[in-house]
C-alpha cells in the first residue's frame, strides 16, 4: 500500500507541471484577449486573396469550359 | 430598409453621395478614402458600416510626444530608431477595428506591427521613428477616426491586477482539485480501510497545499475585511474572513491531535468559488472604464515660448513667470493669468458646469480647466505640484463615488449575519462549556465553519455579475454592477430633452421666403457657426456644404439673436422681433429669422427630431414611476410632450445645467429615488446629483465622467425593459439569500447540537455555494430571456 503514497507525490508533482504551465500562459499574456486571435485567424493576407479568388474564377472558367 | 452610411453605419438626414454610395457626412467620407486609396476596402467587408463618425470636432495636439523625456515615458521600447507603445483607442469594437489596425502598416510604411487587445481595446504598435514620429502615428490614428489615448498608470495598473486574479483562481483551482482528491478516503464508508499512517499522509499534504490557498489566493479577503475593520465597517468579507480562518485552526487542530480530518476541502472549495465569482464580475466591466479615463485627458508637455521661440517642455519643468502657449482644446496645466485679450474657459471636468467660463485680460485662470476657442497666451503664477491636476480631477470623482463597490443589500445582510452568528457561536460554545467541557470548542467553530457566508457571498457577484453583462449585451454599460440595485428603487426618473429624448444630430429644416443663394448661405452658416446657441449649431449643421467666411464684430443677446459682420454685409439670425421682421404664423420659438444688410430675406423652421419609440418607451415608464421632462431649450415643443406627461408640473423648460441639478436635488429632497437620464457632458451636474445618472451616448466609446451608467441611444427605448430586468435581478438576489439561509439553518442546527461531521460539511458546503451559483446564473439568463434582452 505504501506505493500509493509515492504515487500521489508523482500525481501532484505533474499537476505542478501543469499548474505551472498555467502561470506561464497567464503571465505571458495569452488570457489577455479571448477576442481578437479568434478573429485574426479568419483575416487574409490581402496579396493572396487576390490570387486565391482568380485561381477559383480560373477552375470555374475551366470547369465550366469543361462542361461546355 | 432606411438609408444608413456606409462608413458608420448611422441615419442621417442629409446624404453625402460619393464614390456611389451614401455617406452621412464628409468626415465619413474622408476616412472612407484613406482607406481606399491605400486599397484597405476589406475593412468594409469584414463588417457592415464598422467606421466610427467623428462628431466632436475637436484639434487634438500630439506634438509634445516628441520632446524626448516624455518620449521614453510613455514608449514601452525604444533603441533610437524603433520604438513600441501600447495605446488606448476606446473606439475599438468591432473585427473590422482588428483588422484595421493591424493593417497599420500599409497606411504607413513606419508602422512596423501593431498587435490589438480586444478586450481591453488597446494596440501594442511598434513603430520605426526614423519613418513615422510618435505624434504622426497617434494623428494618423486620429485621422482614421481612432482616437489614442497614451495609457495612464491607472489602466496598466489594472491590466496587472487582473493577470493576478488569474493565476490566483488558477491555483485554487489546483489545490482545490487536489485537497479534495486526498480528501477521498474520508468520503467513504469505513468499510474500506486504509491504512492510518497513509491517511496521516494525505492529510499533511492537504495542509500544505491550503496554505498558499488560504494566503495567496484568498489574501484580498483578509486585507478587504481588516481594512474595513480598521474604518469600522462590516463587509461580506468579514464572515468570510473568520469563516476561513476558523476552518483551518479547527482543521490544524484536529490533524495535529488527530482527532479527525478536518475541513481543508471545504476551505479550498470556498476559495476557488469565491474567486470565480469576483473573476466573473471583474469581467463584466473590463471592455468598459469610466472614471480612469480622466488621466487620459492630462497634458504631458505644454508648449513654452521663449524669446519668441515655440518650445514644447514637460510640464514639470513649467516655472512661474514662463509664458506658455495653450491651445483649444487643450488642458491649462498650472495656475496662470491670461496675457491673450480675451478667452472662454471650459470647467466642466471639475464644476460640472457646462457654460465656459469668460475670462479677460490679466485674469487669473485656475489649472484644470479647458480652453475653447483661440489658442491662448498665458504668464504662469504657480509652479505645477506634481499631480496637482490628478488631485483636482480626483477630488471631483471622489465625490462622484456614491457608495463602495458592493452591493447595498448584502453589505446590510451581511452586517447583522455576522453579529448574529458571533452571538450564536458564543452562546453554542458557553452552553457547551457548562454541559460538556469537550466538546465547547468544538461547538464554537462548528457553528463559524458551517455558517461562512459562502452562498450568501456568491449570490450577488453572480446574479448581478451576469445581469451586468446581459445589460452590458444590450447596450447599457454600467458603472458598477451594485448600480442594478439602484435601478430597481427608481420612483421617479428625469429626462433631458435635447440629445436625449431628441437626436442633437438631427434637425428637421425647412427654409420659407426667398431661397438664400450659396454666398448667403455660407454668410449664414459662418455666423450661426459662432454660436452655442442649440438653433445656430442645427443651422450650421444643416448648411454643413456652404463655405466658411470671416466673422467681425460678432454680437449675441441671449435668448434673440446673433450679428455680424460677414462679407461687408450686416448679417442678423434671430427672433422675428430681434430683426424686425413680421411675425409669421406657426409657433415663434422655432423659427430662425435671416436678415442681411436691410432685407428679411425669410425664415427657418427647425424641429427636433425625436429618437424613434420616444413617446412609448415614456408611457410605459409612466405606468410606475413618475415622468419629469426638462429641457434646456424653448417651449416651442411643449404640445408634443404635453401629450405624453400631462401633469403641466413635471415639464419645464429653460432650465440651465444648474436648474437640472437644482430640480433632481429637490426630488431627491421630497425622499423620492432619482434617475436622471441626460446628455453625459451638458448635465453632467444633475446625473451626478441623481441617485442614478444615466448618460445617453450615441457613441458609448465617448468619455463620459460621471454617470452611473452609459446607454447607447439607440437602446434607450429599452429602458423600461431594463428596469424591470433589474427588479427581476434584485428578486433572484434576495431568493437566492434565502436559500443560503436555508441551507445554514440546516447547518447550524447540526453545529450548536455538536455533531456536524467532516462528511456533512464536506457535502452540505459545496453544495450550497454551487446550487446558489447554478441558481442565480440559470433565473437571471431567463429573466432576460423573457424581456427579450
Amino acid at each position: 500500500m505504501e506505493i500509493i503514497i509515492l504515487l500521489v507525490v508523482a500525481s501532484l508533482c505533474v499537476a505542478l507541471i501543469f499548474l505551472g504551465l498555467f502561470v506561464w500562459a497567464v503571465k505571458s499574456g495569452q488570457y489577455d484577449d479571448d477576442y481578437s486571435p479568434s478573429v485574426r485567424i479568419l483575416f487574409d493576407q490581402q496579396e493572396e486573396k487576390k490570387e486565391s479568388n482568380s485561381k477559383i474564377q480560373n477552375l470555374s472558367k475551366v470547369g465550366k469550359q469543361a462542361k461546355a | 430598409m432606411s438609408k444608413t452610411c456606409y462608413h458608420c453605419g448611422s441615419p442621417s438626414q442629409s446624404w453625402v453621395r460619393h464614390d456611389d454610395k451614401d455617406f452621412c457626412c464628409e468626415g465619413c467620407v474622408m476616412v472612407y478614402d484613406i482607406l481606399k486609396e491605400n486599397d484597405m476596402g476589406a475593412y468594409y467587408d469584414i463588417e457592415n458600416a464598422p467606421g466610427i463618425r467623428n462628431k466632436k470636432v475637436s484639434v487634438d495636439y500630439y506634438d509634445y510626444l516628441d520632446q524626448e523625456d516624455i518620449k521614453r515615458s510613455v514608449l514601452d521600447f525604444y533603441d533610437g530608431s524603433i520604438g513600441r507603445i501600447k495605446l488606448y483607442i476606446p473606439a475599438i469594437h468591432c473585427s473590422s477595428c482588428i483588422w484595421l489596425i493591424e493593417n497599420l502598416h500599409r497606411l504607413h510604411r513606419g508602422v512596423i506591427q501593431s498587435t490589438v487587445n480586444f478586450n481591453r481595446r488597446e494596440a501594442a504598435i511598434t513603430f520605426n521613428e526614423e519613418e513615422i514620429k510618435l505624434s504622426e502615428l497617434m494623428t494618423l490614428l486620429a485621422s482614421i477616426n481612432y482616437k489614442p489615448h497614451i495609457k495612464t498608470e491607472e489602466q496598466k495598473k489594472s491590466a496587472k491586477r487582473s493577470k493576478q486574479l488569474l493565476i490566483k483562481l488558477g491555483i485554487a483551482g489546483f489545490i482545490f482539485g487536489n485537497v479534495m482528491l486526498l480528501s477521498f478516503p474520508d468520503y467513504l464508508s469505513e468499510d474500506i480501510t486504509l491504512n492510518p499512517e497513509i491517511i496521516a499522509w494525505f492529510k499533511w499534504i492537504s495542509v500544505l497545499l491550503s496554505i498558499p490557498a488560504m494566503f495567496y489566493s484568498g489574501n484580498e479577503y483578509f486585507i478587504a475585511a481588516w481594512k474595513n475593520i480598521k474604518r469600522g465597517i462590516v463587509s461580506i468579507d468579514m464572515p468570510i474572513a473568520i469563516g476561513i480562518t476558523a476552518i483551518f485552526v479547527r482543521s490544524l487542530f484536529e490533524i495535529i491531535t488527530n482527532s479527525g480530518s478536518g475541513y481543508l476541502d471545504s476551505l479550498t472549495g470556498l476559495v476557488f468559488f469565491l474567486l470565480i465569482g469576483k473573476w466573473y464580475q471583474a469581467k463584466t466591466y473590463e471592455a468598459l472604464s469610466f472614471d480612469n479615463d480622466y488621466s487620459s485627458y492630462f497634458p504631458l508637455g505644454i508648449t513654452r515660448i521663449v524669446n519668441n521661440n515655440e518650445e514644447i517642455v514637460p510640464i514639470s519643468e513649467l516655472q512661474s513667470g514662463d509664458t506658455i502657449q495653450v491651445r483649444n482644446g487643450e488642458i491649462i496645466p498650472a495656475d496662470a493669468s491670461l496675457l491673450s485679450i480675451g478667452a472662454s474657459v471650459d470647467y466642466s471636468f471639475i464644476t460640472g458646469e457646462s457654460v465656459p467660463v469668460r475670462k479677460e485680460k490679466g485674469d487669473l485662470i485656475y489649472a484644470g480647466g479647458r480652453v475653447l476657442g483661440n489658442a491662448l497666451l498665458l504668464e504662469v503664477q504657480k509652479k505645477v505640484e506634481t499631480g496637482y491636476l490628478a488631485e483636482l480631477w480626483k477630488e471631483r470623482s471622489a465625490t462622484n463615488e456614491k457608495e463602495s463597490m458592493i452591493s447595498h443589500t448584502l453589505n446590510v445582510v451581511s452586517k447583522y449575519f455576522t453579529i448574529v452568528i458571533i452571538l450564536i457561536s458564543t452562546l453554542t460554545g458557553l452552553y457547551w462549556a457548562f454541559v460538556d467541557g469537550s466538546k465547547a470548542v468544538m461547538a464554537f467553530t462548528s457553528v463559524l465553519i458551517i455558517a461562512c457566508p459562502c452562498a450568501l457571498a456568491l449570490s450577488v457577484p453572480f446574479a448581478f455579475g451576469h445581469a451586468g453583462r446581459i445589460l452590458g449585451k444590450n447596450h447599457l454599460y454600467l458603472k458598477l454592477t451594485a448600480i442594478i440595485e439602484k435601478l430597481t428603487k427608481v420612483d421617479a426618473i428625469v429626462f433631458d430633452k435635447t440629445g436625449t429624448l431628441t437626436d442633437p444630430e438631427h434637425f428637421e429644416v425647412e427654409f420659407k421666403g426667398d431661397m438664400p443663394d450659396r454666398y448667403m448661405q455660407s454668410m449664414i452658416k459662418s455666423l450661426a457657426h459662432q454660436s452655442r446657441h442649440p438653433l445656430s449649431r442645427a443651422l450650421a449643421k444643416h448648411l454643413e456644404k456652404a463655405d466658411t467666411f470671416e466673422v467681425f464684430d460678432f454680437e449675441e443677446q441671449e435668448g434673440a439673436g446673433v450679428e455680424a459682420q460677414i462679407m461687408n454685409h450686416q448679417v442678423k439670425l434671430g427672433s422675428a422681433q430681434y430683426v424686425q421682421a413680421e411675425n409669421q404664423s406657426g409657433n415663434q420659438s422655432a423659427q430662425v429669422y435671416v436678415r442681411i444688410d436691410e432685407r428679411v430675406i425669410g425664415y427657418y423652421t427647425i424641429k427636433n427630431y425625436y429618437r424613434p419609440d420616444w413617446q412609448k418607451m415614456l408611457q410605459t415608464v409612466q405606468q410606475y414611476t413618475d415622468v419629469h421632462i426638462l429641457s434646456g431649450d424653448n417651449d416651442a415643443e411643449q404640445e408634443a410632450l404635453n401629450a405624453i406627461v400631462q401633469d403641466a408640473d413635471k415639464i419645464h423648460f429653460f432650465q440651465t445645467p444648474k436648474d437640472k441639478q437644482a430640480y433632481v436635488q429637490a426630488l431627491k429632497a421630497q425622499g423620492k429615488t432619482v434617475m436622471m437620464v441626460g446628455d453625459g457632458l451638458n448635465d453632467v451636474g444633475a446625473l451626478k446629483e441623481a441617485h442614478v445618472g444615466i448618460a445617453v451616448a450615441d457613441d458609448v466609446h465617448q468619455f463620459s465622467p460621471s454617470s452611473d451608467a452609459i446607454i447607447s441611444a439607440g437602446e434607450l427605448k429599452y429602458l423600461p425593459r431594463f428596469i424591470s430586468f433589474s427588479r427581476a435581478s434584485l428578486k433572484i438576489v434576495y431568493a437566492s439569500i434565502i436559500i443560503s439561509f436555508l441551507y445554514n439553518v440546516v447547518g447550524l442546527s447540526f453545529a450548536v447540537s455538536g455533531q456536524l461531521s467532516p462528511l456533512f460539511a464536506a457535502i452540505l458546503m459545496p453544495l450550497s455555494s454551487v446550487s446558489v451559483v447554478v441558481y442565480t446564473s440559470v433565473s437571471v439568463m431567463m429573466a432576460g430571456k423573457r424581456r427579450g434582452l
